[in-house]
């Protein structure tokens, strides 16, 4: 009782989408970024931070606008690379004009994102150690969108599904041993920089075969 | 009778990141409710002090982190239902906004106001996921029944070799002229759907905490996660 607590799947699929492994763990890491952008926010128009680490190691001033703070924290961006002037979001609403402006942003940088390393997780984790990019070379994976699924709730529960496919077009396999979700936030500016705000270590690996898909599933849940 | 004022809050800006208590488990992520009744003019005299596991995000939180998360437009709000019990459609205002618009998640409450940061009340009901608003407010001011609500202040985020939190406070002075029983905490934040609404995203039932008239209680809510 009292706590969120997160559970993170790994289910892997054929191209023919049929399951081949299911495997569900306990997701402990949510990272001190979490508290910082969530910071920025309870305090509206007032809060303030300085120094915290995007997932470039770039220190960065958060996030008074000249418009007014403006936080967000979302995991709900479109897959892929996307080109430089981009419409983030693909999930309900449509492509709603919320983060439609020029950024350097890439899709495969907001929401969901999976690695290959396995250093123990600290609080101060700002990225994921050796994370798998998007495209078809060796070593990568091919990101959809990154899934917000509606929360539903039966008392004492309730629960929120975040979600992501990724597919295997590299050739070879690939190892999955850590998995976590990347943030956006505006900075001073208007800029926006991205944060690792949960990571976790996968333990066993997941290991994902040429033309395979992998579908990461992290559930937060509430219970009263 | 003394005047009871509005306490002034000791420095929480810097948490020593060597001694962050904590009451959750190695891989939770949660919050820790903390009240201390000391006396307003002295306060130094603390009369009670207690760290516990916040018990009870309701649904509003997951909804809120929804629409944060989906970054949700007004033409894809997220039906929320407020602490007057009506369902508002939440959306963000994100990109370019003026000040003072699209709320999200605030609680920076200036003193005196209930309808958001942290909030008491004397309703002893156990909550449930659908919890909306807490059982009975106790309002701003010093006559009978009444507490003096401080402004709402923070404690920035910190962390240790295995904790992140952060601190929201706020103090609760008792000029009523008698005792008043707090049963109930609750934290609101002020969102938006095209005018700011109130939202409910916990309650937490303490047990009776008496506030003698002179005396102040202090609560603090600390999210937290342990890795």
């Amino acid at each position: 009782m009292g706590r969120i607590s997160t559970t993170v799947q790994f289910d892997r699929l054929d191209k023919d989408f049929h399951l081949l492994e299911s495997r569900k763990q306990a997701s402990r890491s949510w990272t001190k970024h979490f508290f910082d952008l969530w910071y920025i926010q309870l305090g509206w128009n007032s809060n303030t931070l300085a120094g915290i680490l995007d997932i470039a190691a770039a220190a960065r001033a958060l996030p008074v606008r000249a418009e007014g703070s403006c936080a967000l924290m979302t995991s709900s961006p479109g897959g892929g690379a996307l080109a430089a002037t981009l419409v983030y979001r693909i999930g309900p609403g449509g492509a709603g004009g919320v983060l439609s402006y020029d950024s350097p942003w890439q899709g495969q940088l907001i929401g969901i994102t999976v690695g290959t390393n396995n250093t123990a997780v600290t609080p101060t984790d700002n990225s994921l150690f050796a994370r798998v990019e998007h495209g078809i070379g060796a070593g990568q994976l091919e990101y959809g969108g990154s899934e917000v699924l509606a929360p539903t709730f039966a008392n004492p529960n309730g629960s929120m599904i975040l979600r992501r496919y990724l597919t295997n077009n590299s050739g070879g396999d690939i190892v999955i041993q850590e998995a976590g979700i990347y943030s956006p936030i505006y900075s001073t500016g208007g800029i926006a920089y991205i944060f690792c705000i949960c990571r976790d270590v996968v333990a066993p690996a997941v290991t994902v075969a040429t033309t395979e898909i992998l579908v990461v599933t992290y559930t937060m849940q509430i219970t009263v | 009778m003394p005047i009871a004022k509005i306490g002034e809050i000791h420095d929480l800006k810097t948490i020593d990141p060597e001694t962050i208590p904590h009451v959750l488990l190695e891989g939770e992520m949660g919050a820790a409710i903390e009240w201390s009744v000391w006396e307003t003019d002295h306060p130094e005299r603390v009369k009670e002090h207690v760290i516990k596991r916040s018990e009870s995000y309701v649904q509003q939180f997951l909804q809120m982190m929804c629409a944060t998360m989906r970054q949700t437009p007004s033409s894809d709000p997220v039906a929320t239902i407020d602490t007057g019990n009506v369902s508002r459609n939440l959306y963000l205002v994100g990109g370019l906004f003026a000040s003072n618009v699209g709320y999200q998640w605030d609680v920076l409450a200036g003193a005196g106001i209930v309808t958001f940061g942290i909030v008491v009340g004397t309703g002893a009901v156990a909550p449930t996921i659908s919890d909306y608003a807490l059982g009975t407010l106790i309002a701003h001011g010093a006559g009978a029944g009444q507490l003096q609500y401080s402004a709402v202040t923070f404690g920035a985020p910190a962390s240790n070799a295995t904790t992140s939190q952060l601190t929201i406070t706020r103090n609760h002075a008792n000029a009523s002229g008698g005792n008043i029983t707090v049963n109930e905490v609750g934290l609101y934040c002020r969102a938006w759907d095209g005018t700011p609404r109130y939202i409910m995203i916990i309650r937490d039932v303490t047990g009776g905490i008496v506030v003698p008239n002179g005396q102040t209680l202090t609560v603090n809510y600390r999210p937290q996660a342990v890795v």
